[in-house]
């Protein structure tokens, strides 16, 4: 919509005040019309503002109104002794784990359900079956090689027992990347059952099948293992969902109930292992060096080798058949990984968190180096210091980032993070920060949803979004201007124009584009909230206190979307229903302004000025054609009468009298309001894109003066379509911006400005600045066009197709 | 050598989606902005995508953010993988320049439609050959009508207006 303004229009008679106008007795204050009428009345089902009961869950004694654990909150609870070995031969894991499972929700279960996420690695797995295969016109070797893999490799968890406590067999039955275990006799509230289960699996190399779990193969034979979703989990049973046993397909992650963890990881003797939870048996597995190195680390200001790089290069030249066992226990966990290789340097540094010592630590082979020395171990750190900060403190004893071939994937305490520099050590700007960003992502997910444990394969953005959202916040606190990927509004805008979206609220694996949908676009709108709508001090208040509230629980939608109002005191329905549960965007526009002046009420001021704004208006087309044209009157001057010569901007007594009478009717309050020169512009808006938002203006005065006016989405109460705003200043208004600081993803700049303005394409505008240098931008030279660059409207063809 | 080439008969092939993330996000979008008969196309990638396959396409490692080639050599990778086709063949493409800054890479070119548009096709392959999984998206504008085309390695390519 292109906005227009007419010039102020004055009409020399009292008029019915329209909107927010208030009439002040005795004075006129005169109104122009509307440019265009308001949207009038809209289908209920179309308001923004309506509550959001009717799409939220009832509250139940689990899960109150508030958004809080209700007074009967419950959560399973599951403990796992488990013994692995790591063939290095075969790259196989054989495990052996001892399950007790405690039933503490108010149902008798008859079977349990468990994850086999490794499934996903059989050619017949579900995700193998309803992946779409690739139209290829061109294959390169790799994904040819790949493809042939995916065909070939099975990677899928063989079980060779499964048995209660006493040996005595369980009956199970597996379905794609779930086992259900048939109980013995019904589990009742309030028990617990035991059992063990034995299995092997190959593990995928990572070069020609990748995923969130592998292991990396170098030149020289030396591996290196992340391993994770290794072993049988019980899947989880939760008041809302009963069980979630929705399959794994390989793009909604995992929900799992939380545990204490005991694991025996036996690997040869020559490997590092990095763990989730904290390593028991240091005296068996590391050396009298290492374990020094460590006590050193405990109290060091920055990160110490416990492994040199140097004696990281001579493990990997050597080989051993002897193996040993490491032996790690983790307390509250939801899940737990490692990962495991001689090739491994291992810098730590023992930091403080609420009084408690935490180990930041990284590992790496010599090819991460010099980059992952330099900002591994340092980025964890940060990163537990800004979360803790928004969420709460870090409540695990350790924080671990390894470099191997996941490119960056969250585990308990533990992430897999990717980038590397180039083979001849150097490093591109884009590969460090991109390792610094990853870093603190990876770091962050303990928070969510490791801690916060929100269900990830069913709401991607209760911990994506989440998280890149404190990711971003981060960031900005790592170094000024950090080149942030997501979290301003204005890098969503071409996402939320197009078309073919969903919304956030949407399953996991039906989400069409990961990267937008439930990270961006829900970081945006928590940076959104935070910045435009709640403020600092409230956002930060109200979203700790989610974090704070469900730490160590399972939060779902709701739970988050009532807390945020429940410890603000600001009603967001319209705020979660827009940007969570539709597809609309942001497009404000003024349509229209309306200058009011208000008059003297002196005829002798106001009349002559009214007179000199008549004349000077332009005649018409029409009326200067017909100036030459005959009339009766050329021959009949009989038919003028009083009304001929009567014009009514000419002051007359009546008018003096008239004025003389009101005068003396306005009390000092009234005349210094008339006197107070005060201007009143009427603008109006159109919400093109659906999504109610604040209007923010950048109103600027003739007399150079700026000044932000800040109106709250509640404005689009009666009308989510147009609104009407008086503006009451001193100073005549020379043009007036809408978001002028890029907040809130308005998706169309064209229609935010008055007097308008031409708004150019992106394509546009580089092509205006390909055509100057700089040197030629600064009004140096004048030089000859770019030689790339066919200038509009040429129609130069470059070579045809290679 | 013609290395990325490889024409597959009659094999049933399964996709593969490579995770660098916790969640795979390879996806482009171009926005196609049809004034009369010109077509401006800016095509907006990640730095990593678009590194990566320069990388494939030239056969080193080179650097997007300094390497003094690299407006020549995404050139040539657009020309092979955007195509608009009319019924008398391929329309011919004007390069215009990229621009890559820290957080996105852009493309910009455009064509030349012939009198009669109904019939051209727009097809955006790009990145296909890093991972099967990979997304093109390409909204097409045209005065205050918009239709945006997903792209999928098994369906490249539709009629540029609907
Ligand atoms: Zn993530």
């Amino acid at each position: 919509m292109i906005p227009s303004h007419k010039p102020r229009a004055v009409t020399y008679a009292p008029r019915v005040l329209r909107d927010q106008i208030c009439i002040v007795a005795g004075l006129v204050l005169i109104s122009t019309p509307a440019l265009a009428g308001s949207g009038g009345p809209y289908p209920v089902a179309a308001d923004p503002f309506r509550q959001l009961e009717e799409l939220l869950p009832t509250p139940t004694t689990t899960r109150t109104g508030s958004g809080a654990p209700g007074h009967q909150y419950w959560q399973q609870d599951v403990d796992y002794d488990i013994e692995v070995r790591l063939d290095d031969e075969k790259q196989q894991v054989q495990g052996h784990e001892r399950i007790r499972y405690e039933n503490n929700s108010p149902d008798t279960l008859s079977y349990l359900w468990l994850q086999l996420d490794a499934n996903i690695y059989s050619p017949t797995s579900d995700r193998a079956m309803a992946a779409s295969a690739p139209g290829f016109d061109r294959v390169s070797y790799r994904s040819f090689r790949r493809l042939l893999e995916g065909l070939t490799f099975d990677g899928s968890v063989k079980l060779s027992k499964v048995t209660d406590k006493r040996g005595r067999d369980l009956d199970y039955t597996v379905v794609g990347t779930m086992m259900r275990i048939d109980l013995p006799k019904d589990l009742k509230s309030g028990k617990s059952f035991v059992f063990d289960i034995d299995w092997s699996y190959a593990i995928n190399d990572s070069s020609k099948i990748p995923g969130r779990t592998g292991y990396e193969r170098f030149d020289d034979g030396t591996i290196i293992y992340e391993i994770a979703q290794w072993f049988p989990r019980l899947a989880a049973y939760e008041d809302v969902n009963g069980w979630q046993n929705k399959q794994y397909l390989g793009a909604g992650e995992f929900t799992l109930e939380f545990g204490d963890y005991d694991v025996e990881i036996t690997v040869p003797a020559d490997h590092i292992v990095a763990s989730t939870g904290a390593l028991s048996n240091p005296r068996d597995v590391l050396t009298a060096k290492q374990r020094d190195r460590l006590q050193e680390a405990e109290t060091a200001k920055a990160p110490v080798f416990i492994v040199t790089p140097d004696e990281a290069k001579e493990a990997e030249q050597g080989k051993t058949q002897s193996t040993k066992t490491w032996r790690f226990k983790a307390k509250n966990v939801r899940d737990f990984a490692f990962a495991s290789s001689k090739k491994f340097i291992w810098d730590a540094r023992q930091v403080e968190v609420a009084g408690e010592p935490v180990w930041a630590m990284s590992y790496y082979p010599n090819e991460g180096e010099p980059l992952w020395s330099k900002y591994s171990t340092k980025s964890i750190i940060h990163t537990l210091d800004v979360y803790g900060r928004y969420a709460f403190e870090y409540p695990y004893p350790a924080a671990i980032s390894v470099n191997g071939p996941v490119g960056g994937m969250e585990y308990p305490m533990i992430c897999f993070n990717g980038p590397r520099p180039e083979k001849d050590g150097t490093y591109t700007k884009r590969t460090k920060y991109g390792l610094i960003s990853v870093i603190i992502h990876e770091v962050g997910h303990n928070f969510f949803p490791m801690i916060v444990n929100s269900d990830e394969r069913q709401w991607t953005w209760m911990d994506e979004g989440l998280n890149t959202f404190l990711q971003y916040r981060t960031e900005q606190e790592w170094e000024p201007n950090y080149p942030s990927r997501r979290g301003e509004p204005s890098k969503i805008t071409d996402y939320m124009r197009s078309d073919n979206q969903v919304p956030i609220m949407t399953n996991s694996e039906s989400l069409l584009q990961f990267g937008n949908n439930a990270y961006a676009k829900t970081a945006t709108a928590l940076n959104v909230l935070r910045e435009t709508v709640m403020g600092r001090e409230l956002f930060d208040h109200a979203f700790s206190q989610y974090a704070t509230r469900w730490k160590f629980r399972r939060p779902m939608p709701a739970d988050f979307f009532r807390t945020m109002e429940d410890a603000s005191a600001i009603d967001l329905d319209w705020f979660w229903r827009g940007w969570f549960y539709t597809t609309d965007h942001v497009d404000i526009g003024i349509v229209g302004i309306t200058e009011n002046v208000l008059e003297t009420g002196d005829p002798d001021v106001d009349k002559p000025k009214l007179k000199a704004e008549r004349d000077a208006e332009p005649e018409t087309l029409s009326k200067r054609g017909d100036a030459e044209l005959p009339t009766w009157a050329d021959s009949d001057k009989d038919i003028y009468d009083f009304y001929n010569d009567y014009d009514e901007l000419d002051v007359t007594d009546t008018d003096r009298k008239r004025w003389k009478k009101r005068r003396s009717r306005l009390d000092a309050d009234e005349a210094a309001l008339r006197d107070s020169h005060k201007r009143f512009y009427s603008v109006e808006f159109e919400n093109v894109g659906g999504l109610v938002m604040p209007i923010i203006l950048d109103v600027a005065f003739e007399n150079g003066r700026h000044q932000e006016v800040r109106i709250p989405a509640e404005v689009w109460r009666k009308d989510p379509k147009r609104v009407r705003k008086l503006l009451i200043v001193d100073d005549p208004i020379v043009s007036i911006t809408l978001d002028p600081h890029l907040e809130t993803a308005d998706t169309d700049l064209s229609n935010n400005a008055w007097p308008p303005k031409v708004q150019k394409t992106r394509f546009q505008l580089y092509k205006e600045r390909k055509k100057k240098n700089p040197m030629q931008e600064a009004g140096m030279g004048d030089g000859p066009k770019m030689k790339d660059d066919p200038g509009p409207g040429e129609d130069q063809a470059s070579e045809g197709g290679r | 050598m013609n290395r990325r080439t490889f024409v597959s008969g009659a094999l049933t092939l399964v996709a593969l989606p490579a995770i660098a993330h916790a969640h795979p996000v390879h996806a482009s979008a171009a926005v196609a902005d049809v004034r009369g008969r010109r077509v401006e196309i800016t095509l907006t990638a990640t730095p990593e995508d678009l590194q990566e396959a320069l990388r494939r396409a030239s056969g080193r490692v080179l650097d997007i953010d300094t390497d003094a080639d690299i407006d020549a050599l995404a050139h040539a990778y657009v020309e092979d993988r955007f195509t608009l086709e009319g019924p008398q063949g391929p329309l011919p493409l004007t390069w215009v320049g990229c621009e890559i800054t820290d957080e996105t890479a852009r493309l910009f070119f455009e064509f030349k439609l012939p009198k009669d548009p109904s019939g051209v096709t727009v097809r955006s392959a790009v990145f296909f050959e890093l991972t099967p999984a990979h997304i093109n998206r390409v909204q097409v504008r045209r005065g205050r009508r918009s239709v945006t085309h997903r792209f999928r390695a098994t369906d490249p390519a539709a009629p540029l207006m609907r």
